[in-house]
């Protein structure tokens, strides 16, 4: 036989014959037997008769055919979905309720945890992040005290090839100088063994990571480059692989650069450059060191890798015993523990709160179904009555529950995905991960369960209810249902109880979802966005006047022309100076004294050193009074604002503006601090401006006083910078307008947006 | 004329076996041989006729294909296929055994207990 003819053999026998099929063979073999009947002498009409009679009718065959194949359940199976679908078209605001609050309960929940699990915990892009550890040692004196441990060469083989160990990747710090340039940059440097692409199994965002080719000594000395740092110091340039850049008088040739969610290491300081090891620099004497990030093999525990792992850093400490303590032990951390800690009590009121929105999905369609089911009682007992057995009725309500919650779940699965896309499409630069948030299956696939969990069960209900087999009494002739006044009564409250429910729920719901949303939505009384924080070190040694800078007059007037020559580069709105406020955190708290006030505690308030144009700058609104100008400013004595959380606090009853206050920390705590002459005298409160978080995004705000910069100013400053665009584009050309007046001035390599913060 | 036997149910397939592996014969064909070979004395109930060749087309012991009659009229002619000779070997060995054990059962009498 041919092989198509094989195939089309399989197939026929696979499956059923059509309908034209069937019939056409039953109707020739009623003809042949109705013509036999006439020849035996019986009439056309009493032949066709009992032809008919004996084989079957040629309309029924094919139902017969089908029921002989062992399809009937298919066919009504079939048969009910498709009456289960003309009956929602027929009901469309039924169905289009129960099937939204499906949708809607799955679709919300699924997508804001997603979201919001995946922003808070920060996950690590490494591949196999799970499996990461940093090696401590505990001191067994001091539990609390850790600390990591550098491996020599051979102690880094040695444990690369020891048995838990999947992959070793071993790195060292470093800080460079970015020569060559026009302005001088501190960069932080890590080395990085070569094995540094497999172990992290992230895509260079351009060029590639660092790879075993570049362990070779001699070669080209190659450079990847974090995305901050790209951002900064290359304004995000698309073209940038193969460039050169030079670090303390050495050209490297930049490869690639990673993407932004690669940010290694925050416990060590994230790097702006990455280098081979093979490139660290040699101390003489001394053997090179790798601080080790271990990735286990799977299926091992942490406590079983320490316990494997404990001979052999033994032997280590042995070789170096003045590195390590005297008793101690090790322990394998994962590197996702830090994130993990402090965020549980938040996940967990998350997940209530979705949890809820989905019962409250549910317990609306359910609602529905029942209500529905009731409303069909005729209907119901009409099919009884013509034959329908209670297994049929119940699968019938069944089917169309089923269908209602599957739909409802398709569409809830297809709104997820739509809704998580929308935050981000809103207000792109909140969120710290560049790429698609992934749906969290495990919660997807939980709702959707869920969903049609209630599909079934509240499909159930009713079907079991009105599938009773007295059903044939209740059917008047009337259509109406006559429930008995006792079964009525429970029915109303049954439902009004779950009106009950439902409405408690959504308040519930609707307080742990903003509560939540309050921590991470930043009511924060400022504007971060496009606003910088740029960090300098004020240079003592090579000024010009050497010791001028000590004088207070001088720094103050330094940092104004800085203050002015920043405000000045185009593209920027607004330029403040900031001094150790870091929105949103600030100075920790300083007590302070109300003149003409007894307070039975000593009054505390954060106190904050800015320039006049900080409140523009940050956009905080000024509420009562003024703030201070800029001959006040140069003074800087005599003279506050403060926010509102301190005039609610603080001076209740009085009006707060003209009240006088003092600092009495306003002292210098180095010889390097530079202070007003009159910092600790009392101050007049000439404004009032609006609350601005100052203790951290989930704390409320504390009361907080804000004076002139010049009262107390260390040897460092902080600018805030709002720009037009993104803020990071103009630190080029702010670096050069400060070089311009000060060359030999360099930034410190803290510069970030506020927005990260 | 005789009284009809009524078929228990599920002997009709294993004649109608029976009937094809003759040869093979169209629908109406089947039947007639049945009611030949018996003598008239077989009574098929209402419809059960071809539902017991859809069910034995079903499971592949017989095979049925179109062809045309003797008074060249379309119609699907029925052969017995490898596994339905195998099949009627079966029934009918197990037939026997079971006649043949009721019969006996059924011949003694009283006193041969």
């Amino acid at each position: 036989m041919s092989f198509f003819a094989a195939i089309r053999k399989l197939w026929h026998s696979i499956t059923p014959r059509s309908d034209s099929d069937v019939e056409e063979e039953f109707r020739s073999t009623l003809d042949a037997y109705r013509d036999d009947l006439i020849r035996q002498g019986l009439t056309a009409e009493e032949a066709q008769r009992k032809a008919r009679i004996d084989l079957g009718q040629p309309a029924t065959q094919n139902e017969t055919y089908r029921a002989a194949i062992g399809l009937r359940l298919f066919d009504e199976l079939g048969g009910d979905i498709r009456y289960g679908l003309r009956a929602l078209r027929r009901n469309p605001g039924f169905a289009a309720v129960a099937i939204l609050s499906l949708a809607l309960g799955i679709g919300a929940t699924t997508a804001m945890f997603s979201l919001i699990y995946a922003a808070l915990l920060h996950p690590f892009p490494y591949a196999g992040a799970d499996r990461i550890m940093n090696p401590v040692i505990v001191n067994e004196q001091t539990p609390n005290d850790q600390q990591w441990f550098a491996l020599t060469g051979p102690q880094f083989a040695a444990l690369r090839q020891s048995a838990p160990v999947e992959n070793l990747l071993g790195f060292s710090t470093s800080k460079l100088e970015v020569s060559g340039g026009d302005v001088p940059e501190d960069v932080n440097a890590t080395y990085l063994t070569e094995n540094a692409d497999s172990f992290f199994g992230v895509r260079a965002l351009f060029g590639r990571n660092i790879q075993p080719s570049d362990a070779q000594r001699g070669g080209q000395p190659i450079v990847v480059l974090n995305y901050r740092f790209w951002q900064r110091h290359y304004s995000g340039d698309p073209h940038i692989v193969s460039r050169t850049l030079e670090l303390d008088h050495v050209t490297y040739t930049i490869v690639g650069v990673m993407p932004r969610s690669f940010a290694f290491s925050d416990t060590t300081g994230v790097a702006d450059v990455y280098l081979p090891s093979s490139l660290a620099p040699r101390i003489p004497n001394l053997p090179d060191m790798y601080i080790p990030w271990i990735k286990l093999k799977p299926h091992i525990t942490p406590a079983a890798a320490d316990a494997a792992l404990e001979p052999l850093v033994r032997q280590f400490a042995r070789d170096n015993a003045r590195l390590f303590p005297e008793r101690w032990r090790l322990q394998l951390q994962p590197i996702i523990v830090p994130y993990r800690q402090g965020i549980g009590r938040t996940l967990a009121l998350l997940l209530s709160g979705v949890v809820l929105l989905l019962i409250i999905g549910c317990v609306n369609c359910s609602i529905l179904l029942l209500a529905r089911g009731r409303a069909r009682q005729h209907e119901l007992a009409v099919r009884a009555a013509l034959g329908a057995s209670r297994w049929r009725i119940v699968r019938q309500l069944l089917v169309e529950a089923v269908v209602i919650s599957f739909t409802g779940s398709i569409l809830g699965v297809a709104a997820s995905y739509w809704l998580a896309q929308l935050p981000m499409k809103l207000s792109p630069e909140s969120f710290p991960q560049e790429s698609v948030v992934r749906i969290n299956l495990p919660i997807l696939a939980f709702s959707v369960a869920l969903a049609l969990l209630t599909g079934l069960l509240f499909g159930l209900v009713p079907a079991l209810r009105l599938s009773r087999p007295d059903l044939a009494r209740t059917l008047p002739a009337s259509a109406r249902t006559t429930a008995s006044a006792t079964a009525r009564r429970r029915w109303s409250a049954l439902i009004a109880a779950q009106v009950a429910l439902t409405l408690l729920l959504m308040a519930t719901a609707g307080t742990a979802i903003r509560s939540f949303l309050d921590l991470t939505q930043f009511p924060l009384g400022y504007d971060p966005h496009h606003v910088m924080h740029v960090g300098l070190v004020l240079h003592q040694r090579e000024a010009r006047e050497p010791d001028a800078i000590q004088s207070r007059q001088v720094r103050a007037a330094f940092v104004e022309q800085l203050r002015q020559i920043i405000a000045a580069v185009p593209g920027v709105t607004v330029a403040a100076v900031s001094t150790y406020v870091t929105p949103p955190y600030s100075w920790p708290e300083q007590s302070f004294d109300i003149a003409d006030d007894l307070h039975r505690e000593q009054p505390q308030a954060h106190v904050q050193l800015v320039s006049p144009e900080y409140f523009a700058a940050l956009r905080i609104p000024l509420l009562h009074g003024r703030i201070w100008n800029t001959s006040e400013n140069t003074r800087g004595d005599f003279i506050a604002v403060v926010n509102q959380a301190f005039v609610k606090r603080y001076t209740a009853q009085a009006d707060p503006l003209g009240r006088q206050i003092r600092v009495p920390g306003l002292v210098p705590r180095f010889p390097t601090y530079a202070v007003s002459p009159q910092s600790t005298n009392w101050r007049q409160i000439v404004g009032v401006v609006g609350d601005a978080r100052n203790d951290g995004i989930d704390q409320p705000v504390q009361p907080a006083i804000y004076l002139p910069y010049t009262s107390l100013m260390p040897p460092n400053v902080q600018f805030e910078v709002r720009t037009q665009g993104d803020p990071l584009t103009y630190l080029h050309a702010i670096r050069f307008a400060i070089s311009s007046i000060a060359h030999y001035q360099q930034t410190a390599n803290g510069v970030f947006t506020l927005d990260e913060a | 004329m005789t009284s009809q036997v009524e078929l228990p149910q599920g002997t009709l397939e294993m004649l109608i076996l029976k009937a094809v592996s003759l040869g093979p014969l169209h629908g109406y064909g089947v039947l007639l041989r049945i009611q030949q070979i018996s003598n008239q004395r077989l009574e098929i109930l209402q419809g059960s006729f071809y539902t017991a060749i859809y069910r034995l087309e079903r499971r592949g012991w017989i095979k049925g294909e179109w062809g045309e009659s003797e008074n060249n009229r379309r119609a699907r002619f029925y052969s017995l296929t490898a596994a339905g000779k195998r099949q009627l070997k079966t029934e009918t060995a197990k037939w026997t055994d079971m006649t043949a054990v009721v019969a006996s059962i059924l011949k003694k009498e009283a006193d041969e207990i």
